[in-house]
């Protein structure tokens, strides 16, 4: 079974997978998440064109407190 | 009183952090106090779509009343190539080109490593970023920042969160005297309001600290004396402070012994 990983978690690959599909199988505000695919960023705008593929690790990102 | 970073004009020489406070309201009620208009903010990896407890809104709503900024931090990066990619995330997310740019390279002291910062600094620079490095007080490294593109650099007073105030004043006091007109913000270790007066007097332009304020006994007062020692210690910078001598100089006018006795 080939996989993908999401934030160091594994999760299942299948094909025609991109970075705004994920966002939308986990329920997740485009808005809300900033996004990087093998440590790359990628930009909102890129994300329905960025496939993601066996192996890869995907970086969900969300806004916190910070000093 | 008023200053810039970067073109923004600011009348608060207070910038505060947002993390470790004990609700969201008292994080609203000290931003209020501090009278801070440039608050940092942190970003963490995340799987479940549960929130912060309201934190981040509390303060974006507070900023939206107040006017202030957000200035993202790079929290967590060690190397040049992890904080260029959260800057270009940061970014994205609070639609700032600010950031602090955060790279460690101890994980005991968490003390910057300039060669990464460096590095970083010159990428994020040609990106278009606004960058304010969270470097150490070494003269050299500061100057290469500076050349990186840097327009504000932010040394350490002592290590993150230890709150031991100004360990090395000489160094502090030497890169006021050779980088003039540089906005300097020491960021990191000011644990009492008279740490941060004594920055302000030594001719700096700001004081960047968190955890002072929000692991305070009240949150709220601390923001509020951090506020006043910050603009007590600048009003004697620019007052002008006395040269300290060695002997005492009797200051008031005597002539002679006022009493004989015997």
């Amino acid at each position: 079974m080939s996989e993908f990983t999401i934030n160091h978690e594994r999760q299942r690959w299948h094909a025609g997978l991109n970075v705004a599909a994920v966002l939308a199988e986990q329920g997740r505000a485009p808005e809300a998440v900033a996004t990087a695919l093998n440590g790359v960023f990628v930009p909102r705008g890129q994300r329905a064109s960025t496939p993601i593929r066996p192996g890869d690790e995907l970086t969900l990102i969300q806004p916190i407190t910070g000093g | 009183m008023s200053w810039t970073l970067y073109g923004r004009p600011l009348a608060s020489r207070f910038l505060l952090g947002t993390a470790g406070y004990a609700s969201p309201e008292v994080l609203r009620q000290a931003i209020i106090a501090s009278g801070s208009q440039v608050l940092t903010v942190g970003l963490r990896r995340t799987l479940a779509a549960a929130g912060d407890n309201g934190f981040v809104a509390a303060l974006r709503e507070t900023l939206a009343a107040t006017g202030g900024h957000l200035l993202p931090n790079t929290a967590g990066c060690r190397t040049a190539q992890e904080a260029v990619t959260l800057a270009h995330m940061a970014r994205e997310l609070f639609d700032t080109t600010w950031v602090k740019l955060e790279v460690v390279g101890d994980e005991y002291t968490l003390q910057p490593d300039p060669w990464e910062l460096v590095s970083a600094a010159e990428q994020l620079v040609k990106a278009g970023f606004q960058v304010f490095p969270y470097c150490t007080d070494d003269l050299v490294t500061c100057r290469r920042l500076l050349d990186a593109g840097c327009e504000v650099l932010m040394p350490w007073g002592a290590p993150i969160g230890s709150g031991q105030g100004l360990l090395n004043p000489f160094a502090l006091r030497t890169l006021r005297e050779r980088l003039p007109g540089v906005p300097l913000i020491v960021d990191a270790g000011i644990g009492a309001p008279s740490h941060a007066a004594q920055a302000m007097e030594l001719g700096f332009d700001g004081v960047l600290l968190n955890s002072a304020v929000a692991q305070a006994g009240d949150a709220v007062r601390m923001a509020g004396a951090f506020a006043q020692a910050i603009a007590g210690g600048r009003l004697g910078f620019e007052a002008g402070v006395m040269a300290r001598q060695d002997m005492a100089v009797a200051s008031t006018p005597v002539s002679g012994r006022p009493f004989l006795i015997s």
